[in-house]
């Protein structure tokens, strides 16, 4: 025998009927065209307003449709009784079975983390990793406030320092990357990093220190100045021209150490001759080169030497990474 | 409720939603007091005291699930499970009513040994064993009467267990087990109208199935 109603597929749910179709007052005389499932569903006493009415209708004038009817309640009622099957087996667990069920030793801390005792872990992880996180780029060494943003921003006035501890300001486009450029040119990212070294920074490279060709343009006052300007100054003519926004400090190189440091991260360590930050129109390229390697080699050697509140962002950075991480593999073991 | 006796379509109309009525129900209840006691027992590492939860609801748990896996070995095995996890996962009881939270553990795992079949379909139903379908017959009964009763069990459950899984685990959810709409539709996963039309449908089936034997049911269907 065929099944013409398991064989159909899912019906829309009653409640997204369009209510045209129920509105139809159908032919009584003719079953085939009768809604089943609006008989179901009224055996059921789920139909209200018009489809009750059609049910109605359907059930008080069809034989047949009152006799499904009849037969979907009396199945409803039998379905309610029907017997309990007999349990074939003893489902209590042995002792056996409950040690292998249940988790010991550090599968146990699982269990229990991944209950709702501690459904706070992972926003608390999250939190700490998100602290330590923002703690790591404040504090770490290629973060510099605002205030000294500008300095930060200006590696390319960095002074050349002499073995006599006499700072030089360099034209931007003397480093070491354009040794063709002028005598009097001196490679100013490694001077800057000897002047570190005078300043008892431990960021200094020997062989800056020695770098050849200091030019001493000081006239007694450093001021550092990110101003386009100086750079274009200093490059456009290829020669040193230290301006008064880029006179240093003859008296030895006490430079501020954010100087020379700080301002790698922000020239990014691009060497590739494009402009940087700060280079103006006019910048020739070869003055962002030298700057960005002074600036690279600022970062890393000032980077082994983190500072405590870089080592506490880490520690909160890690602490919230393994909560979170054992939280989710609790959850997922559990 | 699930904790009811049989309910008839009009009682379960009128009554609340039972997420609303389960917190003051298990205060009073003295069952649920005392499942809670073992349950607390048993999460202190007590397997004595897990056991007798078991030995309370074991045959609850295996009508309801025999009758939605109709093989009583998958049927064995998928309450057995749901012991299983009921204690691994005893940490997880937020309260409530312990027989509920049992309950939905076995549903979990008939559907869960339903999609099992499901990606095995060469492994038919065996035959219903007829002795497990056998209603109890009191000193009282008749036995002309008991006969039929027997005969109407044993043929409803064969139609029960051929007609689509969908169709008969909100059958058996609603018109065996007494959960309502909506309770079904969290437990299966699908819309209040999806459980309705399944019901309907499967009633529809039922008796499709049953046109062979419908004499049986007419004479108590009036």
């Amino acid at each position: 025998m065929s099944d013409p109603i398991q064989g159909h597929p899912e019906p829309a749910p009653p409640e997204h009927r369009q209510g045209s179709e129920m509105l139809h007052v159908p032919d009584l005389a003719n079953h085939a065209t009768h809604d089943l499932d609006l008989i179901a569903a009224h055996a059921a006493g789920d139909v209200t307003g018009r489809e009750l009415e059609t049910a109605g209708a359907l059930v008080a004038g069809c034989a047949e449709c009152a006799r499904l009817h009849g037969d979907l309640l009396s199945i409803s009622a039998a379905l309610g009784e029907l017997p309990a099957p007999a349990r074939p087996r003893d489902f209590r667990l042995t002792t056996e079975q409950a040690a292998a069920l249940r988790p010991g030793g550090w599968r146990a801390w699982l269990a229990t983390l991944a209950g709702p005792r501690f459904s706070f872990a992972a926003p608390l992880g999250t939190a700490l990793t998100t602290l330590g996180l923002v703690g790591l780029l404040i504090a770490g060494p290629g973060f510099s406030l605002p205030s000294s943003g500008p300095t930060a921003l200006a590696p390319n006035p960095a002074p050349a320092v002499t073995e006599s501890g006499v700072e030089s300001q360099e034209g931007a486009g003397t480093g070491p990357g354009a040794p063709r450029e002028a005598p009097s040119a001196a490679p100013s990212a490694a001077a800057a990093a000897a002047g570190q070294a005078d300043a008892g920074e431990p960021s200094m490279r020997p062989e800056a220190a020695s770098s050849p060709q200091p030019v001493a343009q000081g006239s007694g006052s450093t001021e550092y100045s990110a101003s386009p300007k100086a750079t274009s100054d200093l490059t456009a003519g290829g020669e040193p021209s230290a301006g008064p926004s880029q006179q240093l400090d003859a008296n030895g190189g006490a430079m501020p150490a954010s100087s020379a440091a700080v301002p790698a991260p922000v020239a990014g360590g691009d060497t590739s001759g494009g402009s940087t930050n700060q280079a103006g129109a006019g910048d020739s390229g070869t003055t962002s080169r030298a700057s960005d390697q002074a600036g690279t080699r600022g970062l890393l050697e000032s980077g082994s030497a983190p500072s405590p509140a870089a080592i506490g962002a880490g520690v909160l950075l890690l602490l919230g990474v393994l909560l979170v991480g054992a939280r989710l593999a609790a959850r997922r073991l559990a | 409720m699930l904790d009811s006796p049989r309910l008839t379509p009009s009682d379960r109309s009128s009554r609340p939603v039972v997420e609303d009525a389960r917190p003051s129900e298990a205060i009073d209840d003295p069952i649920q007091r005392r499942d809670l006691v073992l349950l607390e027992q048993a999460r202190g590492g007590s397997l004595d005291a897990f056991n007798s939860l078991v030995e309370c609801y074991q045959d609850h748990l295996y009508a309801l699930v025999a009758r939605m896996v109709p093989d009583r070995d998958q049927a064995g095995d998928a309450v057995q499970e749901a012991f299983f996890s009921a204690y691994r996962n005893l940490h997880r009881f937020r309260g409530g009513s312990v027989r509920s939270w049992l309950s939905r553990i076995a549903i979990n795992a008939a559907m869960d040994q339903q999609r099992l079949r499901k990606r095995r379909p060469s492994q038919p139903y065996p035959e219903l064993e007829d002795e497990s379908w056998q209603p109890p017959a009191g000193p009282e009964a008749d036995p002309e009467r008991t006969a039929m009763e027997g005969e109407r069990g044993r043929v409803l459950a064969a139609a029960l267990a051929a007609i689509a899984p969908d169709q008969r685990h909100a059958i058996v959810l609603y018109d065996v087990e007494g959960y309502d709409y909506a309770e079904i539709a969290e437990l299966t996963g699908v819309s209040l109208g999806t459980v309705k039309s399944r019901i309907h449908r499967g009633r529809l089936a039922l008796r499709e199935r049953l046109q062979g034997s419908i004499g049986l049911f007419r004479g108590e269907g009036g």
